[in-house]
């Protein structure tokens, strides 16, 4: 298994009067070459999860390992973050180099990997940015390039995971667009990707996979139709459904025998299934 | 209706000496009383600036603003353009000034020497009006993203101004953030009369605005009802935006001869017009 949570909890400032239980008795395992996401209202450990993933934080108990190396081991640190790159909300934010092809070989140069002229080209067509930007400063780009950049100068290290906390959020339908669209391609190319989002909607049309967090606890995790299926059930406060989602559950509320469906198409065609079936005359 | 605010050839250029480089070019038009306008467009099309420029934080290059037949520049020299217009942010803490909920609120209205019974009736107002009077002894900090946003507009709300102006204000929140500051929105419009213009990347958000202002490179590219926007597919597109999942799967119902009205702008009221059909 890639990445694995082997009865995961974590604490914040354990044995203090301080303590916070973020993550309770979590086992899941992210398979290779899906695109996950992780949903849950504010506070429910979305954050703390991903930054486990990578070592970043080490479970209070229980174990991740990720192609069998746990981060619990030192040792394995070194290879494990080059394996799973995590990239932050806003990571534009942390661009600061001097120039675009500067800023590409920065973090590949830390794993002692070298990032030619041809090489950073290679990087930016990967995310649509085009390479006359080579020598431009980042701070000359939108920010929905800065973005796409920040995302590159990771993939120059070629993580086989690649972990995105909110990847297009505050960015117009346009930008939002290129994202997902390259987050699809590294799919195609075998990258397993993680997300975490707010926005079902976007959630509904990336992810192959779903993990819903509450208050720490594991509420769901598999796959998306079902996933959202069983939020149609249960709800979990501070979480919205996709918009499709939405209209068919109220119309189930209503008492119309309707299936769950959460695209476009499917669900104009439980509506329309509806109506000849109760059409009045 | 009344006019509320009037632009005029609005133009705005950050380089004022390059004369083409114009973030804003001949803007004309006015906000009426009561109306609940969205702000539309893709990065860089002039709608922030123009929004800068009704809250007289930019000067226009050409043309004029005015709000309430003022210019904006010397109601805010009289210390009034705060009790004309409440401006909201995208960033809630970067609005919030005390470290109490109700001191927060009464941060406004003390600058404005009104004696102190006043003041307090003034945060009660507001706090009752934006859901917050049972925080009101509560630290700023332990607020969740949406009740901060929601303490903000609060703080305006106390100077008692006429309009609401926010650019993005949802833009930071969580979905259920999202929906009580929106939620919120609507009510000041539709109770309080307060005419609330606002800036969104959401389209679900544009589409339960009165009106809808469409900016596209520096220009205003479309000035109506956001039903007629969505309707018109190359300008939409030509703005690098995208009808709102819901008014797609409307247009796909119609197009399958069912009648649903353009007042329909949320999962409710579709369902709600649904189940007239049957």
């Amino acid at each position: 298994m890639p990445i694995t949570l082997n009865d995961v909890s974590f604490l914040y400032n354990p044995g203090t009067t301080l303590e916070v239980k973020a993550l309770n008795r979590l086992n899941v395992n992210f398979k290779e070459g899906e695109i996950t996401g992780i949903i849950g209202p504010t506070g429910s450990g979305k954050s703390t999860l991903l930054m486990l993933l990578n070592g970043l934080l080490k479970p209070t108990a229980g174990e991740v390992t990720v192609d069998n190396l746990s981060t619990t081991n030192k040792v394995n640190l070194k290879a494990i973050r080059q394996k799973v790159q995590l990239i932050f909300q806003y990571p534009e934010h942390q661009l600061f180099a001097e120039t675009v092809w500067e800023e590409l070989a920065f973090g590949p140069k830390n794993f002692g990997i070298e990032i030619t002229e041809q090489k950073a080209t290679l990087l930016l067509e990967q995310v649509g940015l085009s390479e006359q930007y080579l020598h431009s400063s980042p701070f000359e780009l939108s920010g929905g390039e800065k973005r796409r950049l920040a995302i590159a100068s990771v993939l120059g290290i070629s993580p086989k995971y690649l972990v995105l906390d909110e990847p297009a959020v505050a960015l117009d339908p346009l930008g939002k667009e290129t994202i997902y669209n390259l987050l699809f391609s590294l799919k195609k190319q075998g990258v397993t990707v993680i997300i975490v989002s707010h926005n079902m909607d976007e959630v509904a049309r990336l992810c192959d996979k779903i993990l819903v967090l509450d208050r720490g606890n594991l509420i769901a995790f598999g796959d998306k139709n079902q996933v959202f299926l069983k939020l149609l059930e249960k709800n979990v406060q501070g979480l919205s459904l996709p918009v499709y989602a939405e209209v068919i559950k109220l119309l189930r509320e209503r008492g119309f025998n309707v299936d769950p469906k959460f695209s476009l198409e499917e669900t104009v065609a439980e509506i329309l299934k509806v109506v000849q079936n109760n059409a009045k005359h | 209706m009344e006019s509320v605010i009037q632009t005029r050839g609005l133009c705005f250029s950050y380089y004022p000496a390059e004369k083409e480089r114009y973030a804003l070019q001949n803007v004309s038009l006015s906000f009426l009383q009561g109306e609940m306008v969205a702000l539309v467009g893709p990065n860089g099309s002039g709608k922030s600036t123009f929004f800068k420029l009704l809250a007289g934080l930019l000067e226009p290059t050409a043309g004029s603003v005015e709000v309430f037949g003022k210019n904006p520049k010397s109601l805010k020299e009289e210390g009034t353009l705060g009790t004309q217009i409440g401006l909201v942010f995208q960033n809630p803490d970067n609005q919030i000034v005390a470290a109490v909920v109700e001191e927060d609120v009464a941060f406004g209205p003390e600058n404005l020497n009104l004696s102190s019974r006043e003041i307090k009736k003034r945060v009660e107002e507001a706090l009752r009006l934006t859901g917050l009077w049972e925080y009101r002894t509560r630290a700023t900090y332990a607020l969740s993203g949406g009740q901060k946003q929601r303490l903000a507009i609060a703080g305006a709300l106390a100077l008692k101004p006429q309009i609401l102006l926010l650019d993005e204000p949802t833009s930071m929140l969580d979905p259920l953030g999202r929906k009580e500051v929106f939620e919120l929105l609507e009510k000041l419009n539709r109770e309080e009369k307060l005419t609330v213009i606002y800036i969104t990347h959401y389209m679900d958000e544009a589409l339960r605005a009165q009106r809808l202002l469409a900016f596209g490179q520096g220009r205003l590219a479309f000035d109506g009802r956001p039903v007629e926007f969505f309707a018109q597919k190359a300008l939409v597109e030509a703005l690098q935006l995208a009808p709102p999942p819901l008014y797609q799967l409307i247009e796909k119902l119609r197009a399958q001869n069912l009648k649903i009205s353009d007042a329909v702008t949320t999962p409710e009221l579709l369902v709600g017009e649904l189940c007239q059909l049957l």
